[in-house]
């Protein structure tokens, strides 16, 4: 299944989704969703189910209620009080969904509003070492930076599942990127073995939103097969665009106060930040996430002194969705502004500053993350200063930003440019117990061909035929020989999900090891013969959270972006964008496609920093470094989610001169907003 | 109401109620799978149908609309030679898509092609923005029309 053969699918319409899966019989299910925000439910009345109907309250939930998610506690379905819009009430499946909703509409829910905002501030929590204090009253400068970022909303969408039922067997079909989170949970709603539990998992397709299939998809699938389990037949559960737009879960915001001191050679001595996450009812992975702010906050300039707090405010929305880059797209971008801040106020060029900045050999990165060998960062650096001229540029539109009072004549366009350099970890930190186990096993039979087990959701079609090539190889078969399976839940336990670059570094590894012990093992035992290799970092060993000390990722990508706009005097208007962007992916896989894959990263960084108040069109140069020995392939589709928000908005304010803090920058903002630098 | 009309080439004729939605007949009824109802208000364009060769947006159009029109869906495009020239360019163009809105691209750029094989930037830009979806970026879609025109002309002219 290459991505060539899938595009030809794709494009021709028979590439198949949840919504195909399922007869004519199947039910269609709606849910009652809470019309408010924070409330207490005093009563339900449900009117007869006749027609086929079926439905079912929290009172019907044979398993628990709640689901844990990340640590987060969601009731699949409340019976008293309400903790966010739109939480569901009450599922119902019919023959058709015009009957459906007229049950619905019989329905008698008497719902009392609660005198409760729903805000709340969970812990603090805090990260501090050094003396950040003492650093700050020695420094020779101090350097402040604030961004607000609301959270934000993914363009509404449908989004289905659909759970079928053959006796005992529950075959949910669901596009997510975390299959046996979904039959974990189904089998925990339901009182069910996990074996009769099987996922048919659809690939999320690339984009911002792919992330959001990690546990949504799991909890529509659990509603769906709770009234599959009761109606003793198929149900398909489809959330409408509608729900999105009204109900739908948000990528957490933020609010960002941070302080940098200097020393008079430019160098930072010490790290205060203070922020606020503000994220739905519930966040799951809430402690990851935060742990992820921090560590884009640091970026890669060494710095032993630091004092950061952060509370995460969650209010009476639904729970939230993962950002694109898990959080480290929020503190990258406050951080980097930071940088920039400092850069473009010492005395050297802020290329220059960058450079000197980065740690030398044996020196950490970041607040005390562990140094890489052979620092490629500053060879990335060099090749986006040089593809966009950015020295020169910014020392033009530097010198215009500060005459431009005494402009005879105010020019049609003012322009500005923005430089960003950051690391991205690929994957979630070690020792996050469900989201980094991985597994993958081989079984080499009689008749020669080779079975691969192991999770193909979420990747691109091009790294199944990486796999299946690089399996043929080590083994000495044909890639026609090599086939993959899709859901063995017993040889495939419990599968962290894949996203974040996780499957290139991870799977990659676990083939190869897998080969050659099947390698090893093909001619000394008998066929059939099955391998199977785990990955479960201890984590302990290798990364401490709470000192911010040691190897948090598998692999990690570095990149460096400029982006230079032009904005209109008169309107206010971002008229012309171009970004030039380096990336340390490892050896590519598909250089082409990873092209592809970045390109699309930009242009949504660009829509999220800017709304819709952006050029149609944006100019995208891409160089990816090669490295001179083996070095595995990482995700480089997310950097561009670190480095180009904090450069875009660093060149809008060079080319308005306003201090522009909170996205989205719309034309009001940088016409208006803000106050003169 | 029963009504009569072409789909992908062949005559069709159902009894449909007024209030039915074109994209919910079309893919429930006919077996039209490659249209998508993702927005349900006409925004994203994944239910793109091709109407008296126009694009039309089926998911705001009453299936009564589609009475006497020749209507065609990826699914009787994509058997023909045309949609070659469409997969080669998006091929070439190395681009990536999202299952939703693939098949409404490749029918946006279809209809463009019948109109012109030589299509100007504008016609382009709007081609790409018919669809509307985050999985790619707009860049890349723009070279794929390119690219995909360019294999039509070639393969018209020689």
């Amino acid at each position: 299944m290459d991505e060539e053969r899938t595009l030809s699918d794709k494009l021709s319409g028979r590439f198949r989704r949840p919504e195909d899966a399922g007869g004519k019989t199947i039910l269609h299910a709606r849910i009652l969703r809470s019309p408010l925000p924070i409330g207490r439910i005093a009563r339900i009345e449900l009117p007869p189910m006749d027609g086929g109907i079926v439905a079912m309250t929290s009172r019907d939930i044979p398993g628990p209620i709640k689901t844990i998610v990340g640590g987060a506690a969601i009731p699949l379905l409340t019976s008293r009080p309400v903790s966010w819009d739109g939480q569901p009430i009450i599922a119902a499946a019919g023959p058709n969904l015009d009957e459906v909703d007229r049950w619905l509409d019989d329905v008698v829910l008497d719902l009392r509003p609660v005198d409760d905002s729903g805000v709340s501030d969970a812990e603090e929590y805090r990260f501090e070492k050094g003396d950040p204090a003492g650093a700050f009253s020695r420094s020779f400068q101090v350097f402040e930076e604030t961004i607000v970022v609301p959270p934000t909303s993914s363009k509404a969408r449908s989004s289905c599942v659909a759970c079928l039922r053959d006796g005992r067997t529950f075959t949910v079909h669901a596009t997510t990127a975390w299959p046996a989170l979904i039959r974990r949970m189904v089998s925990r709603a339901l009182k069910v073995d996990r074996e009769s539990i099987k996922v048919r998992a659809y690939p999320p397709g690339p984009g911002p939103d792919s992330i959001a299939s990690l546990w949504e998809p799991a909890l529509d699938s659990t509603l769906a097969s709770l009234l599959a389990w009761k109606a003793k037949k198929s149900v398909r559960y489809a959330r409408s665009a509608a729900d999105h737009q009204s109900f739908g879960s948000q990528w957490p915001g933020g609010e960002f106060h941070i302080r940098g001191a200097v020393d008079a050679g430019g160098r930072l001595l010490a790290l205060e930040t203070h922020f606020t996450v503000f994220a739905g009812a519930r966040l799951p992975f809430e402690t990851a996430y935060v742990e992820r702010i921090v560590l884009g906050v640091f970026g890669i300039t060494p710095c032993r002194n630091y004092s950061i707090t952060g509370r995460v405010r969650h209010d009476a929305r639904a729970p939230s969705r993962f950002g694109p880059a898990a959080g480290f797209e929020l503190g990258a971008l406050a951080g980097e502004l930071l940088t920039s801040r400092i850069s473009e106020n010492v005395l050297t060029s802020p290329g220059q500053w960058r450079r000197e900045s980065f740690p030398v050999r044996g020196q950490p990165v970041g607040p005390g993350l562990t140094p890489v060998r052979n620092l490629t960062m500053p060879a990335v650096l060099d090749a986006v200063l040089s593809a966009s001229d950015f020295e020169r540029k910014n020392a033009a539109f530097e010198q215009t930003r500060l005459a431009r009072e005494r402009l005879a004549e105010a020019p049609e366009f003012f322009r500005g440019a923005g430089l960003s350099a950051t690391w991205f970890g690929n994957g979630f930190s070690s020792g996050r117990g469900e989201l980094t186990p991985a597994s993958v096993s081989m079984t080499l039979n009689t008749s020669g061909e080779l079975l691969i087990d192991m999770p193909l959701h979420g990747t691109g079609g091009e790294l199944h035929r990486y796999w299946s090539d690089r399996a043929a190889s080590i083994l000495g078969l044909s890639a026609d020989a090599v086939n993959f399976s899709l859901d063995r839940p017993r040889r495939n336990p419990d599968q962290g999900p894949s996203i974040l670059g996780r499957s290139v570094t991870v799977s990659t590894r676990l083939v190869e090891l897998a080969g050659n012990e099947l390698a090893k093992r093909r001619f000394r035992d008998p066929l059939p013969i099955t391998v199977t290799r785990n990955r479960r970092r201890s984590g302990k060993a290798a990364w401490d959270a709470q000192a911010m000390e040691g190897a948090p990722f598998e692999t990690v990508s570095w990149g460096a972006a400029v982006v230079e706009v032009e904005v209109s005097n008169r309107t206010g208007r971002i008229t012309s964008i171009r970004c030039w962007l380096s990336i340390d992916g490892g050896a590519l896989l598909f250089p082409e496609y990873a092209a592809s894959a970045v390109e699309t990263s930009v242009q949504n960084a660009v829509d999220w920093c800017l709304g819709d108040a952006g050029p149609a069109e944006t100019f995208i140069d891409i160089r990816f470094y090669k490295p001179s020995g083996k070095r595995p392939p990482r995700d480089v589709s997310t950097l561009p989610w670190l480095t180009i928000p904090a450069a875009l908005l660093r060149a809008v304010r060079q080319a308005t001169g306003l201090s522009v803090d909170r996205l989205p920058v719309g034309p009001l903002v940088s016409a208006s907003g803000g106050e003169t630098r | 109401m029963i009504i009569s009309f072409y789909l992908n080439g062949v005559l069709t004729e159902h009894d449909v109620t007024p209030h039915r939605r074109a994209v919910d007949y079309l893919r429930d009824d006919c077996g039209c799978r490659s249209l998508h109802h993702e927005c349900a208000d006409g925004t994203c364009g994944a239910c793109l149908i091709l109407m008296d060769d126009r694009p039309a947006l089926s998911c705001i159009l009453p299936a009564f609309e589609l009475r006497f029109r020749e209507v065609w869906t990826m699914e009787g495009l994509s058997d023909r030679d045309e949609f070659t020239d469409i997969v080669s360019g998006f091929k070439e163009a190395r681009v990536r898509l999202c299952s939703s809105c693939a098949p409404a691209r490749a029918l946006a750029v279809e209809a463009l092609l019948r109109q012109t094989v030589r299509p100007s930037a504008r016609q382009i830009r709007e081609t790409v923005e018919s669809v509307q979806c985050a999985c790619c970026s707009r860049r890349r879609l723009h070279d794929a029309v390119i690219r995909s025109a360019r294999n039509r002309e070639r393969r018209i002219h020689g």
